[in-house]
């Protein structure tokens, strides 16, 4: 039985260091899995570390939150979900704060609680309630079209993103549509998935088909002619 | 002493050599490959089936589509008539064709996570690794750095074939049962991509082929239903019954001497295979269809035998984009730049102009010169002294 004291710390490390990579994610909820008599604990870590960290860490923990409530009903310790549903809105709250500086983060919460909703977390009233609370933190008040006029700009709450910063998330975005873009191709590999699809979904055979064939054909006399 | 050809005055181009695509091989030209590389069949058949079966495999784990091991198993292939079995370990060709062809087919895939994923299959689900552990970190490195010679293997054709789709069509059309004959078509298929097919033949020809090749297994009446008839006649579809026909061999070739390793192979009794194999060769000598295509040059002259497909072609009749030996890849750079093109009349006709500048134009002619001969002792030859003139 691990000391409490060194779970909390090597919990919260990994959730500082999460990235755009779903091992991480993956590795974080099942080491909260395996310590799940500390569930509270380990639940107002991840509320401490939103409410700290840089937006972008905000964002890998956000995205982490999905992992851990699938595995979570994977594993049938609902304790995860439960406390999740009931702090929802100050978890959004810290990763698209109300004062904008998180608008880089909408995105990940809308895409986040959609998840939660499918994974039947979150009730889908819910999600609409907090859809329209992210309506308005879409925009961040620094953006030009709703700056002051006498040219304030970049300071809100102290939250200046560095360079480094916005290099790094664009990194893990681009990693993460990476990711996503796969289910568009990705097949089962189990037995004749593909195959069945194929079948029902193909269309005719046609005039396509057999110019295809054409052209296919005249290339390869042209190789035979010339070698 | 040849006049000196005033070559100052035509400075030509940087010489290079020209690596054209071949969208095609012949079964010829794959063979005089393998006898360059001083392949052994046995040995080729081994590696052949080992490759394919691992990328299937992975791809499966991986869930990549069809379309990606179409292009995958195609690479391995290329790249195997060129390296030489001393150069490098089938099972990092495979991954590394794996890998090019995820890149190229969209559906990209780490180097890492493809290397994982073939050592998790041979482990326990308890101890599967994850793609970032550090014992992949050298072996990644090393798949990345083929992936250059795969590409230059297959002359950054990106061309590639998507038999599968065309199969699923045929097979609706001629009234194929899902479950019954489709499948098998499509597991034939698969098959295919375990023999020579896929480099020789169209898409058409290779669903017209694995399309025929179920209904015989399904015990369909063929000839009646299928071969050449209406909307899947040979015609609309252009291909040739010899085509089909080298295609249906090869595949029964596999099935009869290499049936544990396929797909479709163990479903049904060698004899099956036999039997079919037995009629259609009896078709073929009817209609004196040749076992393998030809290039127009590998055709008898003046009653000159064609090369058989184990002897290697005389030198004369292959083409200059044949596949050169083994360790051409390096000997070609050294003349100058090493280019890859896909049009071969384009390049033909570059090398005519470019030989303008890099060729001495010689001719011999011979000429009477009259030379006052001094009359020695044995008196010279009447007329003139005939000197070769160059």
């Amino acid at each position: 039985m691990a000391d409490p004291f060194e779970v909390r710390m090597r919990f919260t490390s990994q959730l500082q260091h999460l990235s755009a990579s779903t091992t991480a994610a993956q590795k974080a909820a099942n080491y909260a899995l395996k310590n799940r008599e500390m569930d509270e604990d380990l639940h107002s870590c991840i509320l401490e570390q939103l409410e700290r960290n840089s937006m972008n860490n905000r964002a890998n923990i956000m995205y982490f939150i999905e992992h851990l409530c699938e595995a979570s009903q994977r594993e049938g310790h609902v304790e995860f979900v439960r406390m999740v549903q009931r702090d929802i809105l100050r978890v959004v709250d810290a990763v698209a704060p109300g004062d904008g500086s998180g608008a880089a983060n909408v995105r990940v919460v809308r895409r986040v609680l959609q998840g939660l909703q499918t994974r039947e977390v979150l009730l889908p009233d819910t999600v609409s309630e907090l859809e329209t609370v992210l309506k308005s933190r879409d925009i961040a008040p620094s953006h030009p079209f709703i700056a002051e006029t006498n040219g304030e700009k970049q300071r809100s709450n102290g939250q200046r993103l560095d360079k480094r910063q916005i290099e790094q998330r664009i990194e893990e975005d681009r990693e993460r549509h990476k990711r996503l873009r796969e289910n568009i191709w990705a097949v089962s590999g189990e037995g004749d998935d593909e195959f069945n699809k194929l079948w029902d979904e193909a269309s005719e055979l046609g005039d396509d088909d057999y110019l295809i064939g054409k052209e296919d054909a005249e290339e390869r006399k042209k190789v035979i002619e010339f070698g | 002493m040849a006049p000196a050809i005033p070559t100052d005055a035509l400075v030509g181009p940087h010489p290079s050599y020209i690596e054209v695509a071949k969208p095609y091989m012949l079964q010829s030209a794959i063979d005089k490959c393998l006898s360059d590389l001083q392949m052994k069949e046995s040995r080729e058949d081994a590696m052949r089936l080992q490759g394919v079966t691992w990328i299937d495999n992975v791809r499966r784990s991986l869930q990549l589509p069809v379309r990606t091991f179409n292009t995958a198993v195609v690479y391995y292939h290329k790249f195997r008539l060129l390296h030489g079995e001393a150069e490098y370990n089938w099972a990092d060709a495979s991954a590394a064709a794996l890998f090019t062809a995820c890149k190229i087919e969209d559906t990209l895939k780490k180097s890492r996570e493809i290397l994982c994923a073939n050592w998790n299959l041979k482990i326990a689900p308890g101890e599967h690794l994850s793609p970032d552990d550090a014992r992949f970190e050298n072996h990644s490195k090393l798949i990345i750095g083929l992936e250059r010679l795969m590409l230059e293997s297959a002359g950054f054709d990106f061309r590639n074939r998507y038999p599968q789709k065309l199969v699923v069509k045929l097979g609706r059309e001629v009234g194929f049962r899902k479950e019954a004959e489709g499948a098998t078509a499509w597991n034939a298929g698969l098959d295919l991509y375990r023999t020579w097919a896929p480099l020789k033949q169209s898409t058409t020809t290779m669903a017209v082929a694995c399309v025929e090749l179920a209904a015989r297994l399904h015990d369909m009446d063929v000839v009646e239903q299928l071969v050449d008839r209406g909307r899947v006649g040979y015609g609309k579809l252009n291909t040739s019954r010899g085509q089909v026909m080298e295609t249906l061999l090869d595949l029964l070739d596999l099935y009869t001497h290499h049936r544990p390793s396929t797909t479709v192979g163990p479903l049904y009794p060698l004899e099956t295979f036999i039997n079919i194999r037995i009629t259609l060769n009896q078709e073929a000598s009817a209609a004196h269809i040749p076992r393998y295509a030809l290039y127009a040059s590998d055709k008898p002259r003046n009653g000159v035998e064609p090369p058989s497909p184990l002897t290697p072609a005389t030198p004369g009749t292959i083409s200059p984009g044949t596949a050169a030996p083994t360790s051409a890849i390096g000997i070609r750079g050294q003349n100058g730049t090493v280019r890859f093109m896909l049009d071969a009349a384009r390049a033909r006709g570059e090398k005519v102009a470019v030989d303008r500048y890099h060729k001495a134009e010689e001719e011999e002619y011979e000429v009477e010169v009259p030379v006052t001969v001094e009359v020695e002792a044995g008196g010279g030859a009447g007329g003139g002294d005939r000197r070769r003139v160059r």
